[in-house]
């Protein structure tokens, strides 16, 4: 079924259901001690059966919005709203958050934080049990739900024994459970690999078939939602609504609009704007890598396309990974080198021998499924876990001997969650602490760590508090704190988590430009055309092994090895892997590589 | 033992032994007046009654693990023993009868009645802590809250936030061991010494309780969305009755308390 | 329980967990002192009251303290059994008293105070009785009184201190919101 016909459908039943279940009008929020109103002025309506996917730059309310849906906003978070939200007629300013939740299900960004009992029947049971549904019913609905996202085989395990998609599912069915027409989700996959991505899809994909739910979705993985969205709302950066409409009116018509906001659209919509810019016709624009791949096929190559002469124009930032791998390896010696390593958490071992080298300045992804033991790794070669001595030497130095503090100036290592690692009570502070240790000059830590802030873009937040930063504010201090010393490595884990894919971006273009200065970069990530498109070497590491390590093009070109990981192939590579009438696009992963992507659509 | 270990949903072990039908408020009420008056008492024979007392219930009413029978022949007896000794050694040999010598070293001795007067202490804190296992041993926490909220209607959201606590608790020691290898990478607080240990831990507070307030409150979120508190009660899938057999437990297990109490008599007045 | 919210009762539980985790260490320390030289062992007592103190004051709402005592008790009753809920419980009320005593109308920092010196009074009389200390010398009796209240006032401080830090970094915003509805 395309999304064209599916908004056909839910234009004629939006035309026999009078009242909307969903009716939002000129929605503001403050939060308390905010100094603007985000979202300022969101005016929408959500129908029966329809599924909407909400937009909008970062900070633009999204989940604040979420929020005001079912009235945790104003009554459970302090803020003060403006404009109404109804929901099937109730004010939610006037309706407790308990009546509401049998008309608003949500489902919330972390899957852990939403688990309050200690089996999953128990769990989709704690909804309808708090309404004093009998008995009878409440597990009626619980097993309903639970085969709904293919979890009831597994009703009586500890919730904590599902993967990352598991969890996320079950989190959907006690959303179901509450028996709610309308389902709000605030990005429901952001720290889930691939596979998990698609199994939460897949149940939502189901709900959809059978018609009977509206879903909001604030989302930023779109490639992942396109294929389920009828209606699209799109916030600006105040959060007024500035468009609102079918996925054709919306994602196609305005695609380069929306763009130019600073709103993320499907890769291979990006992809599609970058090709009509070098020439290509594209329309209808397509929205994910069948469409714009049909979209090639069906069509001539402009005229003015010398194919093969751009790509190596385009990319002269970072070199494509196969040449410079084999450049890397025949050059220089390996700055870092593992041999047998097999690193403990606790009695279990998590690593099961590891051999690796990386060269001075090459840029490495580890990528892996949910708890294959990528953090492990990383975490062991920046000597953050204890490991065996003789095992991995960074620079010449043992890890496994040295003290952290010797090598943290070799190595700088950027956890998970940035608040974990902030120790000063000023954003400043907290850069001049590593130069502070290095015993430098006062005005020299002065001089360094303002310059880091201007390159960051906080040199107005020098004297906050870092925990009052936003995320992707804070993720940026990190790795400014990793790097203001000077360390010739840098290790990151997941930097792009909770982040929109604007600051995603913005991150690994600062990476790749350290990278090409010399720096040698390790990054975390679930984000597979993230990978493609800035490193060099891809390591796939599956239940504590390293299942595949070559360069990241010789990776994603094998999809066996990739699904076995749990991993999937990034939707560009989808796109062009199959197009058989312009050989010369055949080959393309990156959208660096993609000709006209010199012009204008390219991000900031 | 770490606190990953403890998973306070387990249901317990299929144990058809009694004190695994029992009430979990049985098994906490029954033993309750004993422990208070222990307190009070300053002999060793009471505490040693006592100590007897709750060995039998339990290796009546509870089928025994490596891990309890370490507990109970290993590590209870060899702590009380050693406390025993401890506090004979600190106390005021004015106030002991001081007739028989034990240990003399130097101008120092450890008199009879001040040994006497620490292994009571020693025996006193064993027996309080043997009593307790009674409930400790077979209850689960759901369980506990449940019959919380069941007899002694404890309102059923303290109860629920009692649970989650106990969810928190491997989430946070987690959360703790990455706030410390971060610390460490930063090169934060580094060298030995206490007090430097002191500063470490301090440093390590302010992230660990925000990140663990965040948490806590996206989870209230999640469970207002889901209506929790909606009415003063909620439908229960899972009860915990109070049967006849509690009651006989109970009143047994007092009146048996009562009996080593004044066939001894402990206190002096 | 009308005016209380979920954010509350749950914020509550994350310092009580986090205040059991701090504490199993300082009750193993603390543990390993009292079999060693009792009297010392009172030098970490302020740990006991931080926990309450810091939700007091971070949250500013009746009970906190109590329920945070009541929680951290039950995190470490899995460790030193049941007894450990009436310990912290005993330890917590006392920051909680001076509130409770003004009606929770005031939340002025020297009530903080009030309550650490009446524990660090009120903990080595009752200790006292149950370790059976009175057959101590008398200096080491009072130097155990002075140690035990230098403590408790140490641990207040570190409190409100870390209250203090917490609510400058933005957080606990929900858990003093009074619900509306
Ligand atoms: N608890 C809070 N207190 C104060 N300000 C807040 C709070 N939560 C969010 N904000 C602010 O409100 C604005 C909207 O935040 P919100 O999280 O809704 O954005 P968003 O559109 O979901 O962004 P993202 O795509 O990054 O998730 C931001 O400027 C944010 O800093
Ligand atoms: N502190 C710890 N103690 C014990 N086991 C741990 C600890 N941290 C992680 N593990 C276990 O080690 C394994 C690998 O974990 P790791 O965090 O390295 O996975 P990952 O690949 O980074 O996963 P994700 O994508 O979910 O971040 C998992 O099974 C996890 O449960
Ligand atoms: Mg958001
Ligand atoms: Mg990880």
């Amino acid at each position: 079924m395309t999304s064209a016909s599916r908004g056909a459908d839910a234009a004629t039943a939006a035309a026999s259901a009078p009242q909307p279940v969903l009716r939002v009008r000129e929605l503001g929020v403050r939060h308390e001690g905010a100094d603007a109103d985000a979202p300022a002025s969101a005016t929408f309506d959500v129908r029966r059966g329809e599924v909407v996917l909400l937009l909008g730059p970062s900070g633009a309310g999204k989940s604040t919005l979420a929020l005001a849906l079912n009235g945790l906003i104003p009554h459970a978070v302090p803020a003060t709203l403006t404009g109404s939200v109804h929901v099937d007629g109730l004010d939610t300013a006037m309706t407790p958050v308990a009546q509401l939740s049998t008309r608003v299900g949500m489902v919330f960004q972390d899957p852990d934080a939403q688990l309050v009992t200690g089996t999953l029947l128990d769990e989709v049971a704690f909804g309808p049990e708090n309404l004093r549904i009998p008995v009878d019913e409440v597990l009626a609905r619980g097993e309903d739900a639970l085969r709904r996202v293919g979890l009831w085989d597994r009703r009586y395990d500890n919730p904590d024994l599902l993967s990352g998609g598991g969890r996320q599912r079950l989190a959907i069915a006690c959303a179901l459970a509450m028996g709610s027409p309308l389902l709000v989700l605030d990005e429901p996959t952001a720290n889930l690999d691939p596979q998990g991505i698609e199994e939460v899809y897949a149940a939502l994909a189901e709900l959809v078939t059978a018609g009977d739910r509206a879903i909001v979705l604030v989302e930023h993985n779109l490639d992942a939602v396109v294929a389920i969205t009828d209606r699209v709302v799109v916030l600006d950066h105040d959060g007024r609504t500035v468009a609102d409409g079918t996925v054709d009116e919306v994602l196609r018509a305005r695609a380069a609009e929306l763009h130019e906001m600073g709103v993320w659209l499907p890769i291979s919509t990006i992809a599609a704007l970058r090709l009509r810019s070098a020439g290509w016709r594209l329309d209808p624009l397509p929205l994910d890598s069948d469409e714009l791949r049909a979209a090639l096929e069906a069509e001539d190559a402009p005229a003015t396309v010398t194919p093969g002469a751009q790509p190596t124009e385009a990319c002269s930032t970072a070199p494509s990974g196969r040449s410079y791998a084999r450049e890397a390896t025949a050059s220089s010696e390996p700055l870092i080198r593992v041999r047998g390593l097999r690193t403990c958490r606790g009695r279990r071992e998590i690593l099961h021998g590891i051999d690796l080298d990386v060269a001075p300045g090459e840029f490495v992804a580890i990528v892996g499924a949910n708890g294959a033991g990528k953090t492990t790794l990383l975490q062991s070669l920046a000597g953050v876990v204890p490991v065996p001595r003789g095992q991995v030497t960074v620079d010449d130095v043992d890890v496994g001997r040295t003290d952290l503090r010797t090598l943290s100036r070799r190595i700088g290592f950027v956890f998970q969650n940035p608040e974990h690692q902030f120790i000063a009570a000023t954003v400043f502070d907290e850069l001049a602490h590593g130069l502070r240790q290095q015993k430098l000059p006062h005005d020299v830590v002065r001089a360094r760590a303002l310059e880091v802030l201007r390159r960051f873009g906080l040199e107005n937040k020098a004297d906050v508090h870092p925990f009052l930063l936003s995320g992707g504010q804070k993720r940026r201090l990190s790795v400014g704190t990793a790097l203001v010393a000077g360390a010739p490595v840098l290790a990151l884990d997941e930097p792009t988590f909770g982040q929109d894919r604007a600051r995603a971006d913005e991150l690994m273009h600062l990476l790749s430009t350290l990278s090409a200065a010399g720096t040698t970069i390790l990054v975390v990530t679930h984000d597979m055309q993230l990978v493609t498109e800035h490193a060099h070497r891809t390591i796939v590491v599956g239940e504590g092994r390293i299942i595949a390590d070559a360069a990241t093009p010789e990776i994603f070109a094998d999809d066996e090895l990739l699904r076995s990981a749990g991993l999937r192939q990034p939707p560009l590579r989808r796109a062009f892997a199959g197009v058989t009438r312009h050989p010369e696009l055949g080959g393309i992963t990156r959208l660096a590589d993609l000709p006209g992507a010199g012009a204008t659509v390219v991000t900031p | 033992m770490s606190a990953a270990a403890v998973d306070p949903w387990a249901s317990a072990a299929p144990d058809d032994r009694m004190l695994a039908g029992l009430n979990p408020l049985a098994k906490l009420v029954a033993p309750l007046p004993a422990i208070v008056l222990l307190v009070f008492a300053r002999d060793l024979a009471t505490p040693l009654w006592f100590i007897a007392l709750a060995y039998a219930v339990v290796l009546v009413g509870v089928r025994l693990t490596a891990r309890t029978a370490l507990l109970m022949f290993a590590v209870l007896p060899v702590a009380g023993l050693v406390i025993g000794l401890s506090m004979g050694l600190w106390t005021d040999p004015s106030k002991v009868d001081g007739s028989t010598v034990v240990a003399q070293i130097g101008g120092w001795t450890l008199s009879g009645g001040a040994l006497l007067l620490g292994l009571a202490t020693g025996a006193r804190l064993a027996a309080i802590v043997a009593l307790a296992l009674i409930a400790g041993l077979t209850t689960t926490g759901p369980d506990l809250v449940r019959a919380g909220v069941q007899q002694l209607r404890v309102p059923y959201r303290v109860g629920y936030t009692a649970l989650a606590a106990f969810r928190f608790v491997p989430r946070f020691g987690h959360e703790l061991d990455v706030i410390r290898q971060a610390h460490r990478v930063r090169g934060a607080h580094g060298g030995h010494g206490p007090f430097t240990a002191l500063a470490r831990w301090w440093g390590y507070l302010v992230p660990l309780l925000a990140g663990a307030i965040r948490h806590a409150e996206r989870v209230a979120l999640a469970m207002d969305a889901r209506a929790f508190g909606a009415y003063s009660d909620r439908t229960e899938r899972h009860v915990v009755p109070w049967r006849r057999r509690d009651t006989v437990f109970v009143i047994a297990f007092w009146l048996v308390s009562g009996g080593i109490l004044v066939a001894l008599f402990p206190w002096t007045f | 329980m009308g005016k209380v919210t979920t954010a509350y009762l749950l914020t509550c539980a994350a310092i009580g967990v986090a205040g059991g985790i701090v504490l199993a260490a300082g009750w193993s320390l603390s543990l390993a002192m009292f079999v060693t030289m009792p009297f010392v062992s009172v030098a970490i007592a302020g740990l006991w009251v931080l926990p309450a103190v810091v939700a007091l004051r971070l949250l500013q709402r009746p009970f906190a303290g109590l329920l945070v005592g009541l929680i951290s008790g039950l995190v470490l009753a899995p460790f030193y059994t049941v007894s450990a809920v009436a310990t912290t419980l005993f330890w917590s009320f006392f920051p909680e008293l001076p509130f409770l005593a003004t009606l929770y109308r005031r939340w002025a920092t020297w009530l903080h105070y009030a309550g650490a010196v009446t524990i660090g009074i009120a903990y080595p009389i009752l200790a006292a009785q149950s370790f059976d200390l009175w057959s101590m010398s008398p200096p080491l009796l009072v130097g155990f009184i002075a140690l035990c209240a230098a403590s408790c006032v140490g641990g207040t401080a570190l409190g409100i201190v870390l209250a203090d830090r917490l609510r400058a970094a933005g957080v606990a915003r929900l858990a003093r919101h009074r619900a509306t509805v």
